[in-house]
């Protein structure tokens, strides 16, 4: 009985805190953007800004909800709640604390031991919501989105999931508090030793989630709004949330995986002084970082062409991602012997 | 929403009007519309002088995810029935901000390809005379739109 | 060359050399004017909401010769005026400013021989309303009705 309250409580509070960060991660955005060309970003909704994304969730909320007459309706309604329910079932398996952390009732949902791989799984789920989204709209914008978003999805999952293959070896576990756990004991955070399958990683997530400069899918100078151009109100708001939740999933494993997640960087030195920080705390940061990364891209690139986003993938980095595996597992087979 | 002259007006539906307008009014997302140099005055005034984000105002590329449509240029009749299909297409509650003369009347060109004011095919809330409008002609329209947004109700109208 | 290229390719030179333009513009001062808050200097051959001036008995200057309206591309300026049969002058009786159809051209501001129409540094001039471009002499005179924001 106490277990179910436990995860209940967490589930409530986690959801509660991600939601928030989802709507305040387009306020930074909006901010970050702004400064970076040198201007101010949202100022007048609360203090500097501050109830922006209150005003306009609750604008798309009470706006008029329009199904195209023409649409297929059940696959219409279905589409953006698949995209949503996907980007936001990924958190169950993401550790934002220790097995001793929040208080000593453990820093994550569930540990499941094929947690990563679950995670990949789900989240590529989620793009089946964009593809129905673009095919039920029955209009040519929506479509050609969808088809490009499904063939970026394809072109860079592979390497993708090659990248994390190598973090996979290191710990030798696919258990995400393993994960963390075997940068703990190794010293060092694997960013270190895998850094090509890091920045792999990196950007084929920035690919993933349709952003800057790979967001082909709802190009706007081409194809008017992308997989989302007919939804409007909450529909529209559900798929702009789980782009976002999207994100922060993909900064959270990055965080996990590369970044040694809820730890200390450097304890020996650190340690005595910093030790009162929970590890969430890091964690938060840390993914963070990420998204700053994630705006700071948006606001410098100029959008790839489409021939070259697929070169990119095919060409560059999935080689490099299958000579970064091989010489990983060469290393660890000789270490072994 | 379904609600709206259903109630009298009273101390539940001011509250709601007020929460329901502060959040329309604060971000109101533009549909693209620009046709002529009016628009270049309206991309100054999105920019880093001017900043229409400041007020919450972002461009939206898609008509169905936006509220008001800054209709900024000379609107020829060749055009005039595409702003009537994206005002169409936009979903309510929305607005519409007629910029510079043109749009206004027609302008300077009294002719038979140019539309004589786009009051002939939509509704125009706020009026922004100019030729063109300076970008802050453009935000003081913004400010008055917001505030004839803030005086919505939702309560019966006697 | 092509290793030197090689390498500043995998090392992400000119990707890192733009981001760093975009960071150092965001710690950089913003050049954003707060508009209701902060105006920035119109210098005084803008051309904004027409006005006509009054003489030091408050009455128009206005000698009612036409020639504004004349001058006017667009015809957006109508003047009617009858002959005082004492003094032999010409005495205005309407004018009207349709400022739907104003170009701001400064033509008629120009051509005025007795400074009377003059066109203001004012530029805030939306209306709800059509109608209300149609100026009289009473509102080109004291000026359109507008809010004033301050914050």
């Amino acid at each position: 009985m106490e277990f179910l309250l436990v995860v209940v409580v967490k589930i409530v509070i986690i959801l509660a805190f991600i939601s928030l960060g989802v709507a305040y991660l387009t306020y930074l955005e909006r901010k970050v953007i702004g400064h970076m060309q040198v201007r101010l970003g949202p100022m007048r909704v609360g203090w500097h800004g501050l109830l922006q994304p209150i005003a306009d969730g609750l604008k798309l909320v009470i706006k008029e909800d329009i199904i195209p007459t023409q649409s297929d309706k059940l696959m219409f309604i279905l589409a953006p709640v698949i995209c949503f329910l996907h980007a936001f079932l990924v958190y169950t398996f993401i550790p934002f604390d220790g097995p001793k952390g929040f208080w000593g009732y453990g820093g994550y949902i569930s540990d499941v031991n094929v947690g990563l791989l679950f995670i990949v799984a789900i989240a590529s789920v989620g793009v089946v919501g964009i593809i129905l989204g673009g095919w039920a709209s029955n209009s040519k914008y929506p479509l050609l989105g969808s088809l490009r978003s499904v063939a970026q999805l394809v072109s860079y999952e592979v390497a993708m999931g090659l990248a994390i293959m190598g973090p996979i070896l290191l710990a030798g576990s696919l258990s995400m508090v393993d994960i963390v756990k075997a940068q703990e004991k190794m010293g060092v955070w694997f960013f270190v030793p895998q850094i090509v399958a890091f920045i792999i990683y990196f950007i084929c997530g920035v690919a993933e989630t349709n952003r800057a400069p790979f967001d082909l899918p709802e190009a706007e100078s081409e194809l008017v709004g992308g997989y989302h151009t007919e939804y409007s109100g909450f529909r529209f708001a559900l798929y702009f949330l789980a782009e976002y939740a999207n994100m922060i999933t993909v900064s959270a494993i990055a965080a996990t995986v590369f970044l040694g997640g809820w730890l200390m960087p450097f304890p020996s030195i650190l340690g005595p002084y910093l030790s009162f920080i929970p590890g969430f705390v890091w964690f938060a940061l840390k993914v963070f970082f990420f998204l700053f990364v994630y705006l700071w891209i948006r606001a410098t690139f100029p959008r790839y062409r489409f021939d070259q986003l697929m070169a990119i993938g095919w060409k560059i980095l999935l080689p490099l991602a299958i000579a970064n595996l091989l010489v990983t597992s060469f290393i660890i087979l000789y270490l072994k012997m | 929403m379904g609600i709206e002259g259903k109630f009298k007006k009273n101390i539940i539906t001011t509250t709601v009007d007020y929460l329901f307008n502060w959040a329309r009014k604060s971000s109101l997302w533009p549909a693209t519309f620009g046709l002529a140099c009016c628009a270049i005055e309206m991309m100054a005034a999105g920019a880093s002088r001017w900043d229409l984000d400041r007020y919450g105002v972002i461009f939206r590329p898609s008509p169905r995810q936006s509220d008001v449509m800054i209709v900024a240029g000379t609107v020829t009749l060749k055009m005039a029935p595409v702003i009537k299909r994206v005002w169409d297409q936009m979903p309510d509650p929305k607005w519409c901000i007629s910029m510079g003369s043109c749009a206004n009347s027609g302008g300077p060109f009294n002719s038979y390809s140019v539309l004589q004011g786009i009051d002939m095919i939509i509704p125009v809330d706020v009026y922004v005379p100019g030729c063109p409008p300076r970008p802050e002609a453009l935000l003081y329209g913004v400010l008055r739109l917001q505030d004839k947004i803030s005086k919505m109700t939702i309560a019966k109208v006697e | 060359m092509r290793m030197k290229e090689l390498v500043s390719k995998v090392l992400f030179v000119d990707l890192i050399k733009g981001l760093s333009v975009t960071f150092k513009s965001m710690v950089s001062h913003a050049v954003t004017e707060q508009y209701p808050k902060e105006r920035s200097k119109i210098y005084e051959r803008f051309r904004g909401e027409p006005r006509m001036a009054v003489d030091e008995n408050g009455k128009t200057k206005c000698i009612a010769c036409n020639l504004c309206a004349m001058n006017c591309p667009v015809g957006c300026i109508t003047v009617e005026a009858e002959r005082d049969p004492e003094t032999k002058k010409r005495v205005l009786t309407r004018y009207v400013f349709d400022m739907q159809r104003c170009l701001f051209c400064g033509f008629c501001e120009e051509i005025c021989p007795v400074n009377c129409i003059q066109l203001t540094t004012d530029y805030e001039m939306s209306q709800y309303d059509r109608k209300d471009f149609v100026l009289e002499l009473n509102e080109l005179e004291k000026g359109m009705e507008k809010i004033k924001y301050k914050k």
